[in-house]
């Protein structure tokens, strides 16, 4: 079995690890969330409101790309939507053979061989997709956060960043981290050397990677203009 | 450079496990027999601190500079050195310059990237893959003049490999100028 096959089944036991976790969020505070309303993209959510390059066809598929891309190719009915490919999935498989390499590093950022535990990982993607106003990216990894932990007030509060009140200081030098490689691709010293109070250097390492890899995801969903898939909430 | 030594140090060949022995002396194209004076890029030898993430790692930037990247080695390398020098990355730009050379960058065409799109003397298409690079630094997202500039000659599969290669070299530049990574010998810096 491929890398990226297992990969995409992480992902989907993941979606559908309970009921819960589709939801909206139930009684979602608070102040973060009123302050985050305010700051939102004048421009509007998606940075497109149509693909540039839109997904493959589930009849254009290969019969390998559909047995991978399509797990719900009868139309399984997941929270009320009719699942089918990922918008992302079927954009990146207009360009098959880059896929193919994409995602067995992709599978190892997000898989069981990074470092990081599943709730930091989560606290950087989804701070790197809030600064660079990927929508498409928010939306999953939301999905994904809850399901490893992170509340609906954390994730609020994501959008605010580290000097919000409320964080763990660590959870706090995460953010920090994500901020400096967005606004310099370089970590400084002071949050360098809080990280490395508890990471090893594997995990330091893995903190650069799942930002830049993140970042790299976010110029192309929004460069491609991928949708969001159906039932998934944005910003 | 923005650290004038590593925070994590590239592997001592003393340090080598036997497969690393044979992949990394194998890179620099030399004898992997011990002893034989052999020098590895900082490069892999500090992503070799984390050896799961670098063979993934090296399977996808293997697409970049590789084949199956559709672009044009010429164009793909006026990408890499735009965004490299938009980060400050300067192991990635010393690196970088040797490949464009080799490619058939001139020195003049080098030394213009670091002043932009609109320095005259560039094609339009060459501007463009420039101001891609710029809008995907600024914004993470390419604007449609630039978008539809490329798409008058590029397929959808260069269209896509444009923003996967600035996308991956900013990664890189992320993690040399994190890591610390030094210039290897003989190679210039900005």
């Amino acid at each position: 079995m491929t890398n990226h096959f297992i990969g995409s089944l992480a992902v989907l036991a993941l979606l559908l690890a309970g009921p819960t976790l589709a939801q909206s969020p139930a009684g979602a505070s608070s102040e973060a969330t009123a302050a985050v309303q305010a700051s939102k993209n004048p421009q509007g959510r998606m940075r497109l409101s149509a693909p540039r390059i839109a997904p493959l066809a589930l009849d254009k598929m290969t019969p390998d790309q559909a047995k991978e891309l399509v797990p719900f190719k009868d139309g399984a009915d997941f929270a009320g939507t009719k699942l089918k490919a990922y918008n992302v999935m079927a954009t990146l498989a207009q360009h098959e053979e880059a896929r193919q390499k994409f995602n067995v590093w992709a599978n190892y950022v997000l898989g069981a061989s990074s470092t990081l535990t599943p709730r930091e990982r989560e606290i950087l993607i989804l701070r790197i997709g809030w600064l660079c106003q990927a929508e498409y990216e928010w939306a999953q990894h939301t999905v994904i956060g809850r399901a490893v932990g992170l509340n609906d007030d954390e994730i609020a509060r994501i959008k605010l960043g580290p000097d919000a009140p409320g964080w763990d200081p660590f959870d706090a030098t995460l953010l920090r981290a994500a901020d400096e490689l967005h606004a310099d691709a370089f970590v400084s010293d002071a949050t360098w050397n809080a990280l490395a109070k508890r990471y090893n250097t594997q995990q330091l390492m893995d903190v650069v990677f799942t930002v830049g890899q993140y970042n790299l995801v976010s110029m192309a969903l929004n460069s491609f203009g991928v949708q969001r898939d159906e039932g998934v909430d944005g910003f | 450079m923005k650290l004038s030594k590593p925070r994590i140090k590239p592997l001592d060949e003393s340090e080598w496990t036997p497969e690393q022995a044979r992949t990394l002396g194998r890179l620099k194209g030399g004898s992997t027999e011990f002893g034989a004076k052999m020098h590895v890029y900082n490069v892999l030898g500090t992503l070799s601190r984390h050896p799961e993430a670098n063979k993934k790692f090296g399977v996808w930037a293997g697409h970049i500079m590789g084949e199956t990247n559709t672009l044009p080695p010429r164009e793909r390398e006026i990408l890499i050195l735009r965004i490299g020098w938009l980060c400050q990355a300067e192991y990635e730009w010393g690196q970088h310059v040797v490949f464009g050379r080799a490619v058939g960058l001139t020195d003049e065409e080098i030394a213009r990237i670091k002043i932009g799109a609109d320095e005259p003397g560039w094609s339009e298409h060459d501007a463009a893959l420039i101001r891609a690079t710029d809008d995907l630094h600024k914004d993470a997202c390419i604007s449609d003049a630039v978008w539809n500039g490329l798409a008058k000659t590029y397929s959808t599969h260069q269209l896509m490999d444009v923003v996967f290669t600035v996308g991956q070299y900013n990664l890189v530049s992320m993690a040399l100028n994190s890591f610390g990574v030094q210039l290897d010998e003989g190679v210039k810096g900005f």
